[in-house]
């Protein structure tokens, strides 16, 4: 699989085990929005764990910015390694 | 004008041009670009149930440098924060304050032009009374702990908090000053974190604050408790890093708010130097208003260092018109210290 690919497995790995409710089929486009039980902290919860699993620092300014799935996959595809 | 940008904080007017066009020069790169407007909400006109904050209706977006052009299809995944989703495959409609961000901004130097083809709000749905300059204004603002009594004032205003550290967080004035003196050193260690229970939710504690974590600790299981730790911790480390950047951009005004009567001039000034070691943020502090003395005035104690007062802290029942007359005014004593 490739990078974004593999990023959008673990991150939709990572969202079943934060959000307490069923998730719907993720998509890129998805609306993070929409996502039963993804709060603000949980979203955070999963940037960061996303980041560990990948081993990035994203740009923290991207994360107002945050509303679909592939925003979040964007933002790690552009991280940079962690030091 | 129907909208101008922001440009790193610095507003650009378009120029003028055909109906519905908005051409705007502006030099790339820059940190921040910011699509401003008017604003209303349909469902106050009595004739829709359409609740959104509407701003301008973008129908294309394109940018040009000398003889090149570089169109955004209105389907880019970079209409992210202040935009609306895509309507009928031919618009979409931005809030008050939309922001153009990476997606959206090609990567040239140098002078370029914006242009947007958009329409503004239509005149049957009047601008809603300044709610895009309260939402705009409030947005900016960051709180650096105490309460969370900022966050209830720009939800009000229909801002959204930032994603901050001390956005679910309760610290001191002592345990922030050590947290910016210290560059929050140690935070997000599981080594000097706590986690215990309060009202059915983990709580994760350290040096600097206590933190909601809103994971209810039913089961309280020691398996649980790790869990919730360890992601807290990794979160924690993030938000850190967040919160270090912004201060270092200057792109946010900071709020620490206190009740505490000890809570001084000297005291702002120690806060306003822990927090320069970081960067060029602006720092508004609010306490409140001794007796007898005006509520919502604000006053510069040094360029970047501001002091207000507010006649009473109720959370969720706030003042809301002070709060938002100290914001504006420090807003603006802020504008013209770095003019």
């Amino acid at each position: 699989m490739t990078l974004p690919e593999t990023a959008f497995a673990t991150l939709a790995d990572l969202l079943r085990g934060l959000c307490e409710d069923p998730l719907p089929d993720l998509a890129p486009d998805t609306l993070l929005a929409d996502i039963p039980g993804l709060d603000s902290i949980r979203l955070l919860e999963a940037v960061a764990l996303l980041e560990e699993a990948f081993e990035v620092e994203i740009d923290t300014a991207a994360l107002d910015g945050l509303r679909r799935v592939a925003d979040i996959l964007a933002a790690v595809a552009k991280g940079r390694p962690q030091g | 004008m129907p909208c101008h940008l922001l440009v790193d904080g610095c507003k650009v007017e378009p120029e003028a041009g055909a109906e519905d066009w908005f051409s705007f020069r502006l030099r790339l790169p820059a940190r921040e670009i910011r699509l401003v407007s008017p604003a209303g909400r349909p469902v106050d006109r009595g004739q829709s149930t359409d609740a959104r904050l509407l701003g301008l209706r973008l129908f294309g977006l394109s940018w040009s440098k000398g003889e090149a052009r570089f169109d955004v299809p209105l389907t880019s995944l970079g209409f992210g924060e202040g935009f609306h989703d895509l309507e009928n495959t031919t618009f979409r409609w931005t809030n008050c304050d939309a922001l153009l961000g990476d997606g959206l901004v090609p990567d040239r130097r140098g002078e370029v032009t914006l242009r947007l083809r958009a329409q503004p709000l239509p005149p049957e749905f009047p601008a809603a009374d300044g709610a895009h300059a309260d939402a705009a204004l409030l947005a900016r603002f960051e709180s650096l702990g105490d309460d969370c009594e900022l966050g209830f004032v720009q939800r009000h205003f229909d801002a959204t908090p930032p994603l901050g550290l001390f956005r679910w967080s309760g610290s001191s004035y002592a345990q922030l000053l050590a947290g910016l003196e210290s560059g929050f050193d140690g935070l997000g260690d599981q080594e000097q974190t706590s986690i215990t229970v309060r009202d059915g939710e983990y709580r994760l504690g350290c040096a600097y604050m206590s933190m909601h974590t809103f994971h209810a600790a039913v089961p309280d299981t020691l398996q649980a408790r790790l869990e919730v730790l360890r992601r807290g911790c990794s979160m924690l480390r993030l938000l850190r890093r967040k919160l270090l950047a912004e201060i270092a951009s200057g792109r946010r005004f900071f709020v620490f708010k206190s009740a505490d009567p000890g809570f001084d001039r000297a005291a702002m000034l120690r806060l306003h130097a822990a927090l320069r070691r970081h960067g060029p943020a602006p720092l508004l502090c609010v306490s409140l208003a001794p007796p007898g003395s005006p509520a919502g005035e604000v006053v510069r104690v040094m360029p970047g260092l501001y002091a207000a007062t507010v006649d009473r802290f109720v959370l969720a029942e706030g003042p809301y018109a002070q709060w938002r007359q100290v914001c504006f005014r420090a807003s603006q004593l802020q504008q013209a210290d770095a003019a």
